[in-house]
């Protein structure tokens, strides 16, 4: 009877000990979590002078503005437009010369048949622009979308007594992505 | 004599490790911005140990979320400016990173605090905007 109980005891014992050894290593977790947002950038190149003979009423050459997008994705997005536009205080001379090129003798043409830079709207915007391209998104090109377009521009329409002088306006470029 | 073979205080012996949660790394820059990770190991009661290592491992990559199969891979998270996957084994596990190490006392209750710096670094350009997920698994081994 004696050395039972004691055997009992010492069972239990041998439990408590078992029972209480530690994993070693011991171990734990940690979460980490990276964002990873959408692009879109756009640019644009200089564009050259425009060459304006005396007494003409368009640019001698044209000029081509070329306008590089990219951009990356959710699945969610279906389109990218590119756009430009002129401020409307079109092309301005310097010193006290107060003739200017209006910004409707500013033409753009993506292809040969050239319109006013301005003329309507696009890239959410209401007026003021031309629509330079629309771009599908798709799987192939959402997560690396880059796109470079040519914009040729020329001056029409120009006043054949402008005075002798280098003239400045300023062409902004949009990229919009929809929805 | 059995019983008194067997160290009562076995049942208070403990050995433990936490991290406290870092932010979300920002995937606008390669490398990321680098991050703290504050590791606290805790042990005691420890007969006959007088060293403690403490090292971190990953062993999947971090992965995005819904039908987005793109992911970061864990060779591409590192510590202390290297990944994190080591290619040796440490804390007894293969491909973990030591982090910390020092001597401890046999039996004396003890604590550590280990910081090291976290970031992403060579992730794929082309990754989908997405936000990515991952589980670094923290060790803490005496001997």
């Amino acid at each position: 009877m004696k050395k039972s109980i004691l055997f009992v005891f010492v069972v239990l014992m041998l439990g408590v000990v078992a029972s209480a050894q530690i994993t070693n290593p011991a171990t734990a977790t940690t979460q980490i979590t990276a964002l990873k947002g959408e692009s879109l950038t756009v640019s644009a190149s200089a564009v050259g002078q425009f060459a304006i003979a005396a007494g003409a009423s368009t640019s001698t050459a044209n000029q081509d503005l070329t306008i590089t997008t990219t951009g990356n994705f959710v699945p969610g997005r279906t389109s990218v437009a590119v756009c430009a536009g002129m401020t409307s205080a079109g092309m301005t001379g310097t010193g006290g010369n107060t003739d200017v090129i209006p910004v409707g003798n500013v033409l753009a043409s993506t292809a040969s048949t050239f319109a006013a830079l301005n003329a309507g709207p696009g890239c959410s915007l209401a007026s003021g622009v031309t629509v330079v391209s629309t771009n599908a998104l798709t799987v192939a090109n959402r997560k690396a979308f880059s796109k470079s377009d040519v914009l040729h521009l020329q001056l029409s329409g120009l006043a054949t007594n402008l005075q002798a002088d280098l003239y400045t306006g300023t062409v902004t470029v949009y990229a919009y992505v929809t929805p | 004599m059995l019983v008194m073979a067997t160290p009562a205080y076995a049942q208070f012996q403990y050995l433990r490790i936490s991290a406290t949660p870092m932010a979300s790394f920002s995937l606008n820059a390669n490398p990321t911005a680098p991050q703290t990770l504050t590791v606290f190991s805790e042990w005691g009661w420890l007969s006959g140990d007088s060293t403690v290592n403490v090292c971190v491992s990953m062993t999947a990559p971090l992965r995005g979320t819904g039908t987005n199969t793109d992911t970061i891979p864990q060779a591409n998270v590192q510590v202390n400016n290297l990944s994190i996957v080591s290619g040796s084994t440490k804390c007894g596990i293969v491909n973990a990173t030591q982090i910390g190490s020092g001597t401890m006392s046999t039996f004396l209750p003890g604590n550590r605090t280990d910081t090291p710096s976290i970031r992403i670094s060579g992730y794929s350009s082309t990754l989908a905007p997405d936000t990515y997920t991952g589980t670094i698994t923290l060790y803490v081994l005496t001997f």
